[in-house]
């Protein structure tokens, strides 16, 4: 058994008997006063569950991300080191949360009541994040584009890029194409019907919501830390200028930190934004 | 807040719809100047085609009580000075009628459904 098979057994069972898995009583009223709700038994309920396989489909999804891409390395027979994949767990991870969003914790149905109030994205992700998942996008274009056209760097051997052209293009749009899947997804989620018989049954489906949203954004933020910290260490090589190497490898060694701080901040945000069924005014 | 449309009531969904969103507006419980939902997130919530939520949505219109401006959607008008125009009053002499003549074929008095209305207005305050 190699080192990798070793570190997926320990990371599948420690999290199968993790404490932080268990909804109690305290997870839930935590969890109702991060979206400032007041819940009857009925709503403990459907939180209670919505949180529990939230946990289970997220960390199962994030397990399938880490385990598929080994297994595929070991039948496959590629030599060297097993590549961790950081992408595919995160993807895993947001499989994860739509999983749980469109399947498990809608407890109307049919009810022909509506809140008359709009959803929109700002209503449950602060729009700071939004920008922040937008501008991510952007200055990976930016530091990808800079690194295709900079100088060849002395010890650089080999092809820039794998694959050319088309290779290129493909990193370089990969910014914004995780930026765009990410808000669409949310833009989804906020949009989607919403049943619901009373004032509680709303709020705590915003809640859920917002809970799915914020999880999409952490992990749309991670990905796209991760993507642009690596762009900048690339590109502080070839520059051969001092400033530009510190401040591109400091960034680099920032949006790598961030990238655990978005994913993991994230996951279970401290506070949910949710529509203020009492403060219905809203610019015009 | 809520938005209930029964759909066996006599009373069309678009009227339905119509005369809550006036009642609310009167009530105080849409401010002027509150966003209303789009066409379709509501069509879609209540389960009804985007057609009768428009259609909604043109009379409150057409009754001065919501303003359309393209894409930044619709809000609410100042209330009208008098608490309920002569349009209201219709609508509402209408649905009464309907729902009188549902009882009786139910074989409810008029005291038992009274009670049954009444506790319908408080379930929508809640």
């Amino acid at each position: 058994m190699d080192l990798a098979a070793v570190v997926l057994f320990v990371l599948i069972v420690g999290l199968a008997i993790f404490p932080g898995w268990r909804v109690n009583d305290r997870v839930v009223t935590r969890w109702a006063r991060s979206a400032g709700l007041e819940l009857s038994a009925e709503g403990r309920d459907a939180a209670a569950r919505y949180l529990r396989w939230s946990k289970r489909t997220r960390t199962a999804g994030g397990l399938v991300g880490l385990g598929v891409p080994y297994l595929v390395w070991v039948l496959s027979g590629t030599p060297g080191q097993w590549p961790f994949p950081v992408g595919f767990v995160l993807l895993g991870y947001v499989a994860g949360v739509l999983l749980v969003e469109f399947t498990v914790h809608r407890p109307r149905r049919n009810s022909g009541a509506a809140l008359v109030l709009p959803r929109r994205l700002q209503d449950y992700l602060p729009t700071r994040w939004v920008n922040l998942q937008r501008g991510l996008a952007v200055v990976s274009v930016l530091l990808i584009g800079g690194y295709a056209i900079a100088p060849p760097h002395p010890y650089d051997t080999g092809p820039r890029f794998d694959g050319g052209v088309p290779g290129l293009v493909l990193i370089i749009l990969a910014g914004p194409v995780i930026a765009g899947i990410t808000e669409g997804l949310q833009r989804i989620i906020v949009n989607r019907r919403q049943q619901v018989a009373g004032s509680e049954d709303a709020q705590l489906d915003d809640a859920f919501r917002s809970n799915s949203v914020q999880a999409l954004s952490g992990a749309g933020l991670a990905i796209l830390c991760a993507l642009v910290g690596s762009a900048a260490f690339t590109l502080a090589g070839p520059l051969q200028n001092n400033i530009a190497e510190y401040v591109l490898g400091l960034t680099g060694i920032v949006l790598f930190v961030a990238t655990l701080f978005f994913w993991v901040g994230m996951a279970e945000p401290r506070r949910l934004r949710i529509r203020r069924l009492t403060d219905s005014r809203s610019p015009a | 807040m809520i938005l209930q449309v029964d759909p066996r009531s006599a009373v069309p969904p678009y009227e339905q719809i119509r005369v809550q969103i006036t009642g609310m507006i009167a009530n105080g419980v849409l401010p002027a100047g509150t966003r209303l939902p789009p066409i379709r997130q509501l069509a879609k919530d209540l389960g009804l085609a985007g057609g009768t939520v428009a259609r909604a949505y043109r009379e409150l219109e057409a009754d001065g009580s919501i303003a359309t401006r393209g894409h930044r959607g619709s809000h609410v008008m100042a209330p009208p000075e008098q608490p309920t125009s002569p349009r209201v009053d219709e609508a509402l002499a209408s649905a009464a009628r309907a729902f009188a003549l549902q009882a009786r074929q139910l074989g409810a008095d008029a005291a038992r459904a009274l009670r049954l209305a009444e506790q319908a207005f408080d379930a929508l305050e809640t």
